[in-house]
This record gives C-alpha cells, sequence and structure tokens, in this order.
C-alpha cells in the first residue's frame, strides 16, 4: 500500500511539472490507475471499477480536446512567488489543522447500515454526469464559422 | 494513511492550480484534485462509487470548457484570460 | 403523497432527457412541453403546502431521507415558481441562441439540483445535488460561447469546485467523528464533540458554501458569472441559485446540525454586514447594468445573512422573508436587463436611455423593482428590510441597524441612477426595434412585479403561511433531530 502510495505522489508530481503533454497524460492516466489500486485495496470494490473506467474516457477526452495546443509552456521565471506564497499557505493551513489530524479517529466507522442502495445519490450522480455531457456538447456546438471542436 | 495520500494528492494538485500559469496544467491539477477527493470518500467508508460519476462529470465539463477557451482566446496562458473586470 | 417529494427531483431530470430527445421537434411544441413541466413543479410545490400545513414534516425515507419542513418548503416555493416564470421568458429570450434544447435540458437538470439540495437531509446528497445544479449552471454560463462568458465559465467552475471541495471535506470531517451523513442523526453526536473539530467544520461549511452564496470574501466569480450569463440564467442564478446552494445550505447546517452559538452568529453578522456594505459601494461605480444588478445581489445576500445571523425570531424572520422578496425582485430586474440587452444590445448605462416610451412593459416593471429592492413602500421589499432593522435594535445591535439603513440610501441612489440613464432622459443614438420585448418575457416580468406588489400589501399573509414555518424550523435549531427521528 504505501508502494503505491508514493507511485501516485511522483505520478501526480510528473503530471504536473512535465513539460510535455504527452508525459503528463501518461503520468496521469497511471495516478489514475493507482487511484483505482487504492480503492480496492480500501475494499471499495465498485468505486474502483468505475474508476478503472474512467481513466481511459477521461485520458480520451483530454487527448482529442486538446491535441493541437502548441508545445509551449508559459515561462517559469514568474511563478517563483506565488509558489512560495502557496507553499507557506499550505503549510500554514496543515499546520493549523494538527490537532484535527490527530483526533481524526483511526478506527473509522464501518456501518452496516450504509450498504443500502442508496438510490437518490445514484440517480443524482448519473445525472452531474449527464449534466457534464450534455454541456459539453452544447459548448463543443458548432455554428456558422465556428470550427467544430 | 490513507488520508495522508488523500492529503497530499489534495495538495500538489492545489499547488498546480494555485501556481500554474498554463491552463492545461490547471485542468489536469483539478482532475487531481478530483482524485484525492475520491480516495478521502472511500477512507470515510463511503464505499459507494456514485462519486466516481461526478468526478468524471466534472473533469469532462472542464475539458470543454478550456478547450472552448483555447479556441476562443488562443492562448492557454491564464494572464491573459483577463477580459473582464475583477 | 410523500412520494412528490423524490418526484420533484427526478422528474426534472426525466424532462431533461426528454428535451434532448425532441430536438428536432418544432419549436412552438418543445416550448410547449418545457412550460408545462415547469408550471407542474411550480404547481406541486404550491400544493404541497396543503398537503403539509404549517410546522409539520413531510418525509420521504428510502436509501436516502428527504425531508419537507417550514424552510425547505420556502426554498421549494421560491425556486420553482421562480423558475417557472423564467422558462416562460426563456422561451422567447433564447431564440437569439442556437441548440434551445440543451439550453431547456441544462435547465432542468439544474433544477433537480436545485430541488434536491432544498429536500436533502443526508449531508452526501446534498454535495451529489449542489454538483449537479452546479455543474449545470457552468455549461449554462459558458452557453453562447462568447469570450467574456467562457472566461467567467471558467472562474465560476473554479471557484465553484474549490467551494465543493471545502464542503466534501467539511462533509468528512462530521462523518468521520459521527459515522453517519445523515443531518439529523449526525447532530447530537456533533455537538458534544471538542471545539475546534466543530470549529473546523464549521470554518470550512462556511468557506464553501459562503462561495456559492456570494457572500463576501468569497464573492469574486459573482459580478463576473452572473451578466455574462444568458438573462434567464442570470436571473436563476442571482435569484434563486445563491440561496437555494448558498444560503439555504449554510442555515441548514448551522442551525440544525452544528447548533447556532453566539461565536457563529457574530461571524454570520460580521460577513453579512461587510457584504451589504461591499456590495453596494461596488455597485455604485459599476456602467454595466447587469454587473451592477450583481453586485446589489451580493448586498442583498448579505442583508439576508445579517438578519438570520442575529439568530433572533424577528431576524430570522425578516431574513428569510428578504430572501424570498430578493428571489422575486432580483430576478425580475435581471429579466428586465435582459429585455433592454435584447432590444439595444448593449448593457452600457451610458448608451441607453429613454426607454420608458419605448418599451413601457419593461419601464414600468423595472420601477417596480427598483422601488422594492430599495425598500419602498408598498413594496416587498420595505417590510423585510424593515423587519431586519428593527430586529438588530431590539437585539441591541444598534450600529448594524445603521448600517441597513446607509445601505438602504446607498441602494436607493444606485437604482435611482439605473432609472435616470436607462429608462428616463435622452435616448441616446442606440438602435432600437419598435416596441417592447417579445410578449412572454413580458408577461414573466409583469407577474413578477405583480406579486412584489401583492407581498408587499398582503405581507401579514406571506409572513404567516411561507415565513413562520421556516422560522420555526430553524428556531427548533437542533431539535430537528429529534423532530425527525423522534416521529418514527
Amino acid at each position: 500500500m504505501i508502494v503505491l502510495i508514493v507511485l501516485l505522489m511522483i505520478a501526480a508530481l510528473i503530471v504536473i511539472e512535465s513539460r510535455s503533454f504527452s508525459i503528463s497524460l501518461t503520468a496521469l492516466a497511471t495516478a489514475g490507475i493507482l487511484v483505482a489500486a487504492i480503492l480496492w485495496l480500501a475494499q471499495a470494490a465498485l468505486p474502483a471499477i468505475l474508476q478503472l473506467a474512467a481513466v481511459p474516457i477521461i485520458i480520451f477526452i483530454l487527448a482529442r480536446a486538446l491535441s493541437h495546443r502548441p508545445k509551449s509552456d508559459p515561462p517559469a521565471e514568474k511563478e517563483i512567488i506565488p509558489t512560495v506564497a502557496s507553499l507557506v499557505f499550505i503549510l500554514l493551513a496543515l499546520i493549523s489543522n494538527y490537532y484535527l489530524f490527530r483526533s481524526f479517529p483511526v478506527n473509522l466507522p464501518q456501518p452496516s447500515a450504509l450498504h443500502e442502495i442508496r438510490i437518490m445519490d445514484w440517480i443524482g450522480a448519473g445525472a452531474v454526469l449527464i449534466a457534464a455531457i450534455i454541456g459539453a456538447l452544447a459548448l463543443m456546438r458548432k455554428e456558422e464559422g465556428e470550427k467544430k471542436l | 494513511m490513507i488520508l495522508f495520500s488523500a492529503t497530499i494528492l489534495f495538495l500538489i494538485g492545489l499547488y498546480a492550480v494555485m501556481v500554474k500559469k498554463d491552463l492545461v496544467k490547471i485542468l489536469l491539477g483539478i482532475i487531481l484534485i478530483q482524485f484525492s477527493a475520491e480516495i478521502y470518500l472511500v477512507l470515510l467508508g463511503e464505499k459507494m462509487g456514485s462519486t466516481v460519476l461526478i468526478e468524471m462529470a466534472v473533469a469532462i465539463l472542464l475539458i470543454a470548457i478550456v478547450a472552448r477557451i483555447y479556441d476562443r482566446f488562443e492562448t492557454m496562458d491564464v494572464t491573459r484570460i483577463r477580459e473582464l473586470k475583477g | 403523497m410523500s412520494y412528490l417529494l423524490p418526484a420533484l427531483i427526478i422528474f426534472p431530470i426525466i424532462m431533461a432527457l426528454t428535451t434532448m430527445a425532441l430536438y428536432r421537434v418544432r419549436r412552438i411544441w418543445l416550448d410547449g412541453i418545457v412550460l408545462t413541466a415547469g408550471l407542474a413543479v411550480a404547481a406541486a410545490s404550491a400544493w404541497l403546502y396543503s398537503v403539509r400545513p404549517f410546522n409539520n414534516l413531510l418525509l420521504f425515507n428510502f436509501g436516502t431521507r428527504l425531508v419537507l419542513d417550514g424552510l425547505s418548503h420556502l426554498l421549494l416555493l421560491i425556486a420553482n415558481m421562480v423558475a417557472f416564470l423564467i422558462i416562460i421568458y426563456a422561451a422567447a429570450y433564447m431564440n437569439k441562441y442556437s441548440a434551445k434544447e440543451k439550453f431547456y435540458a441544462l435547465f432542468f437538470l439544474m433544477l433537480a439540483g436545485i430541488n434536491g439540495t432544498i429536500l436533502a437531509g443526508d449531508l452526501l446528497s446534498i454535495f451529489i445535488f449542489i454538483e449537479l445544479a452546479a455543474i449545470a449552471a457552468y455549461a449554462l454560463v459558458a452557453f453562447g460561447k462568447g469570450k467574456r462568458e467562457m472566461e467567467a465559465a471558467l472562474k465560476y467552475f473554479l471557484m465553484g469546485e474549490l467551494a465543493s471541495i471545502l464542503i466534501l471535506a467539511a462533509i468528512g470531517i462530521v462523518y468521520a467523528f459521527t459515522g453517519t451523513f445523515n443531518i439529523a442523526e449526525a447532530s447530537p453526536l456533533f455537538s458534544d464533540k471538542a471545539g475546534y473539530v466543530r470549529g473546523m467544520a464549521a470554518a470550512l461549511f462556511l468557506a464553501g458554501f459562503g462561495m456559492k452564496a456570494g457572500l463576501v470574501p468569497f464573492h469574486s466569480w459573482l459580478p463576473d458569472a452572473h451578466p455574462s450569463a444568458p438573462a434567464p440564467i442570470s436571473a436563476m442564478l442571482s435569484g434563486v441559485l445563491i440561496k437555494a446552494l448558498g444560503v439555504y445550505a449554510l442555515i441548514r447546517v448551522f442551525y440544525n446540525m452544528l447548533g447556532m452559538s453566539p461565536q457563529l452568529s457574530s461571524v454570520l453578522l460580521a460577513l453579512g454586514t461587510i457584504s451589504m456594505l461591499v456590495g453596494v459601494i461596488l455597485a455604485l461605480v459599476q456602467w454595466d447594468f447587469k454587473r451592477l444588478l450583481a453586485y446589489h445581489s451580493i448586498s442583498q445576500i448579505g442583508y439576508v445573512i445579517l438578519g438570520i445571523g442575529l439568530a433572533t425570531p424577528m431576524g430570522i424572520m425578516g431574513g428569510l422573508f428578504h430572501l424570498f422578496n430578493h428571489s422575486i425582485f432580483k430576478s425580475l430586474l435581471f429579466l428586465n436587463a435582459g429585455a433592454v440587452e435584447y432590444k439595444t444590445g448593449t448593457r452600457d448605462l451610458q448608451e441607453l436611455g429613454g426607454l420608458s416610451g419605448a418599451m413601457p412593459v419593461t419601464s414600468k416593471t423595472a420601477l417596480v423593482a427598483s422601488f422594492s429592492i430599495s425598500g419602498i413602500p408598498p413594496f416587498n421589499g420595505f417590510w423585510s428590510k424593515l423587519f431586519i432593522i428593527l430586529a438588530c435594535v431590539q437585539a441591541g445591535k444598534i450600529w448594524l441597524a445603521a448600517a441597513a439603513v446607509a445601505c438602504s440610501i446607498l441602494t436607493l441612489a444606485s437604482f435611482l441612477k439605473v432609472q435616470k440613464y436607462v429608462f428616463f432622459g435622452k435616448a441616446h443614438s442606440t438602435p432600437q426595434n419598435k416596441g417592447d420585448a417579445p410578449w412572454p418575457m413580458g408577461m414573466s416580468m409583469i407577474i413578477l412585479a405583480l406579486v412584489c406588489l401583492l407581498c408587499g400589501i398582503f405581507f401579514p399573509v406571506v409572513i404567516s403561511v411561507l415565513i413562520n414555518p421556516a422560522v420555526v424550523a430553524l428556531a427548533n435549531g437542533v431539535g430537528y433531530s429529534k423532530m425527525i427521528l423522534g416521529g418514527f
């Protein structure tokens, strides 16, 4: 499990810092699969399977939609200040949450009642996905003079 | 342990969103944040898969938005996508 | 009868799919079907008042719990009625855009999300339905695909998702410490946890829901997103969405789950007052009609939070009444602005003028709405603002009352400016077709204006039937839990 987590962190960092879009995508795919693996090991079978299915879909859409962008990454010099500021902010957030993290229950309650089928939630989540698809279709539509995306 | 990994993953994603100027990187950062939310929820024992659907939905719509923005603005540089006054 | 509750969520979803399937149908049929559906949900929301008298509850339990109490019923009514009127308007307005069937589909999905958020008794469900409404909203803001819309949608999306993550984190904290997502069940378990745990959860909820509500300092997405959206969507956002997803969720969690405390109350008072003042001050310098309205939304939501933050019965009553009124007159204002833009092609105050002759319906309804928002009798806004001010005095917070009065005056000034530049004064050289906006748009605006007037005149009825049950639900505080669990 620890190995998976470490690999996940590495993959995430590669996603962000890589200069090449294809490498970022590959790293993202790897990260997604690792997440699925972690979910599986945590006894969450259904989410793991769904996640595994979601990864190729997302990667595919990313590749198709963004393949024609230029390779240039905006220059990195100006990133020092925001980087430092955000790291400081994050550090402060972590410190102030220290007590919270410490008291987080180690053995989380595993309510058996949770295994009832929460239909409304599934319907809701399904609707969210439908909304995203319809929204994407609406945004990608072509009008006179526009490119089809 | 899992909480730890979820948090770190979230922070990496957050770093990307806050710091990077390349819209694509911001987008990927959001997806990483979504992944971390998945792990976070499973950590809590919420073993339903419905959250994966939401994660996908967010990713899909954001990709569509970013693609259309690139089409309109011809740049992926966030500092140049600033037509509206604050 | 409790089956109506999930129906209010599922039916709009089905309508969304139906609308997508009907994309080849002639426009008039599509509009007709959509309007009927809208009328159905609005009527159902109203009719439920006869099924669920006053302070009773209606529950639906299957896997997850849906709750209809005084508070959620008020929001339900507001959301569905305003949505129906906006659909009427949109039937005409959206003819200027393509893919109308996708618009309707997204609209229905957004409404399903709103209803789901209002009715949910579970934190996880609330999250899922908030996401539903939000995703649909992001897409709707971007619907026209223009440069500004896309930029606004992106900003809205990023900040909105950040808010959602904060909410999710807070939900996680509650779950970790209580073992349940259910609001009623979690409430008693949570109240005896250590202070920093509850404080952290409260802070995260406040940041997340506050962002959705447009509360200062989480408001920066609003002045870009609300104006850039197509007019009916602007009206939905300002008139419904920020209330259902932001204010309602916030007060539900704070009052019924965490339990109000003096510290929470002070925080709400502070943020409410700041929002109220910042909103109106920034509105004064705006020359874009819709942007000005957006800043006023921030300001008026500040009023609402101020009233509710007082945690006294009169304060809550004033706040909720103002919530109700704002939905009516703010949507009306955005519809007005939309009509103006529809006919003249511009939102710039300096380019408009003299429209009172050319657009009589729009002009008169805008006048009604301006009076309402400025708090002029006998319109509805006067009473709700009065109650909030009185409640401040009653609670001994004289400075806040003074701030509220000052804000009212500034609001009036701002709208006098709008009236002068848009409707009166010289007509500038703006090309406009003859006549007012298309009749469906006019009809919506007239109905909303009438509601402003009637609710102003008959405000005691409104308060006793609609508002007081909601106040009771909130004043019950953590007794909510006993009501829900105990009765069964």
